[in-house]
């Protein structure tokens, strides 16, 4: 098992924004978190990258119980993270950017090794012939995709994309998707997608779901049995009495 | 190595203009020390982006560093490695204070940290004048300890030559030392928490280390420049000329004049700083500080990134290979 979440509690004050939350992740495996605004979704990803250190429970990487580790020690054993809303070093350069990723994830390429792994990663995402312009100048969409290839230049095992595909037409979402799959294939990378709605391109990707609700597992399960349970479409639909 | 070729150009310029025309070596070693001190502390303002307003507590430990070794060895044998004793003590002082207030203040972030470092340069100073160490507030006079040394004629060559030749030294290394950074993981590290704090702790980069790596660096570099521009300068050393906090603001200046986090930047800026300041109280006295604060306002609105920083936005093609 690559990540293993034991009973995972954060609280702020009086609001428990995860509720001891178990979840396990294979390696290369696919998993969506879905779950409305406030169900503790971003919250997760701070336990699992280290931002937060939890109350309750565990946090276990490859065997190694990581629960209490600072993020610069998580990002070397091969956890990558992206952010709801881009977080590009905006005066350096695109290539600069995404070699950070590199040096200091678990690639800790030196400087020249990083430079070229950023150029490698650029071509993937299709923002190489940008990789000399300001981070900051980039539309919102190409400084997703940078945050990606930032993400992947750190050479993850595991790699959280928090709303990679929030904002984006279909056909850019349908190129993402399948760049996606052609990672997770080629570089044995366990993804979990972060999305606030079911949406139909989460389902062409994961292979299984954790909805979240109130901070609590709502249900986990293969995909196509998650959507059609009841209890989600009681979160998202509501019930179906109130309809007849 | 090529960013580095300007540098060295100018400094070798500023150095045959002082050594050839007579009368300009005060002038040069004046605007040198300007240099020097943007250099330094371009180290960690520029390259971290936390302002330190204590900063001139580093120059005036170093500077307390040599007079220390001169008032304890002037009976030794060791002619020029007193001066050697000196400079290490003073780089020792003053990273032991960096790495104290460090350790504590730059956990804190942003205009915290700047607050924090206020009571750093005044408490230091009350503490030396009231706890009476190191002469108390009468201070430290030396001259009489490096006559000892050197006997009159090569101390009077040590202040009035030397002492400004170290000046070009620490800020020609300074320089030197801010190029390694810059093209190494420190200065990509630094930039991305310059930049932003957060994603650069989830990417990876232990933030806390880097900061206090640049604040030692700098603060060394600091203890230096006083240890010679001061001390082996004036031969004395007043707690009241030391821990002034004009230096801090002029140094603060001069980096963000030229360029925060630039290679050329703190050259500019003290250039530019050093020369009005030193013609405007030769021309107009009294009226220096009226006529350099609006100018200074102007070039801080109209380049938000420093002259250095401009430019680098403007130039293209080869020249960029050349300034950073």
């Amino acid at each position: 098992m690559l990540l293993k979440l034991e009973n995972v509690t954060k609280r702020f004050g009086g609001l428990v924004a995860v509720d001891s939350v178990s979840l396990e992740i294979e390696e290369g495996g696919a998993i969506g978190i879905v779950g409305p605004n406030g169900s503790g979704k971003t919250t997760l990803y701070n336990l699992i990258s280290g931002v937060y250190i939890p109350d309750e429970g565990k946090v276990i990487f490859e065997d190694k119980d990581i629960t209490t580790l600072p993020p610069f020690k998580r990002t070397p054993l091969g956890i990558a993270r992206t952010f709801q809303i881009p977080r590009p070093f905006p005066s350096a350069s695109v290539r600069e950017n995404v070699a950070v990723g590199a040096m200091f994830g678990r690639a800790q390429a030196d400087v020249k090794e990083a430079l070229e792994i950023s150029d490698e990663y650029l071509k993937l995402v299709g923002l190489y012939e940008h990789r000399d312009k300001e981070a900051g100048s980039l539309t919102p969409l190409e400084k997703r995709l940078m945050e990606l290839a930032r993400a992947l230049a750190m050479k993850p095992k595991l790699l959280l994309l928090d709303e990679v595909m929030a904002g984006m037409n279909p056909r850019d979402i349908d190129r993402l998707i399948d760049l996606l799959k052609t990672i997770r294939r080629e570089e044995d990378i366990a993804i979990v997608s972060m999305v606030e709605h079911l949406m139909h391109a989460i389902t062409k990707f994961a292979e299984r779901i954790m909805v979240m609700h109130q901070g609590k597992k709502l249900i986990e399960g293969p995909t196509l049995d998650v959507l059609k349970d009841p209890k989600v479409i009681e979160v998202y639909l509501g019930k179906e009495a109130e309809h007849a | 190595m090529r960013p580095m070729l300007p540098i060295l150009f100018l400094y070798i310029i500023l150095f045959i203009i002082g050594y050839t025309i007579p009368g300009m070596w005060q002038p040069v070693a004046f605007i040198m020390f300007y240099i020097a001190l943007g250099q330094a502390f371009n180290i960690f303002l520029g390259l971290t982006g936390y302002v330190d307003f204590g900063y001139v507590a580093f120059l005036a430990l170093g500077s307390y560093g040599m007079a220390i070794a001169f008032s304890s060895l002037h009976e030794s044998s060791l002619g020029f490695g007193v001066i050697l004793i000196g400079l290490v003590l003073a780089m020792v002082m003053s990273s032991i204070l960096s790495l104290a207030v460090g350790a504590v203040a730059l956990r804190l972030r942003g205009a915290y940290f700047a607050i924090a470092t206020i009571g750093v340069n005044e408490g230091f100073r009350y503490f030396v004048e009231g706890a009476r160490i190191w002469g108390g507030s009468e201070g430290m006079i030396i001259s009489g300890q490096i006559r000892n040394v050197f006997g009159s004629d090569i101390a009077n060559f040590v202040s009035t030559f030397v002492a400004d030749i170290f000046v070009f030294l620490i800020a020609g290394i300074a320089a030197f030392i801010t190029y390694l950074i810059l093209n190494r993981k420190m200065g990509y590290a630094l930039m991305a928490l310059r930049e932003d704090e957060d994603a650069a702790k989830v990417m990876g980069i232990n933030v806390t280390k880097y900061k206090i790596m640049a604040f030692i660096l700098s603060a060394s570099f600091a203890g230096l420049l006083g240890a010679t521009a001061w001390t082996l300068k004036m031969t004395y050393v007043f707690p009241a000329d030391v821990f002034l906090i004009t230096y801090t603001v002029e140094a603060i200046v001069i980096v963000m004049l030229g360029g925060a986090g630039t290679l050329m930047g703190p050259l500019v800026g003290g250039l530019i700083y050093g020369i009005l300041k030193y013609y405007l109280s030769v021309l107009l006295p009294g009226f220096q500080l009226l006529i350099l604060a609006p100018l200074l306002i102007i070039v801080v609105v109209a380049f938000p990134d420093g002259i250095v920083g401009a430019l680098k936005k403007r130039i293209k093609g080869e020249l960029t290979n050349y300034i950073r």
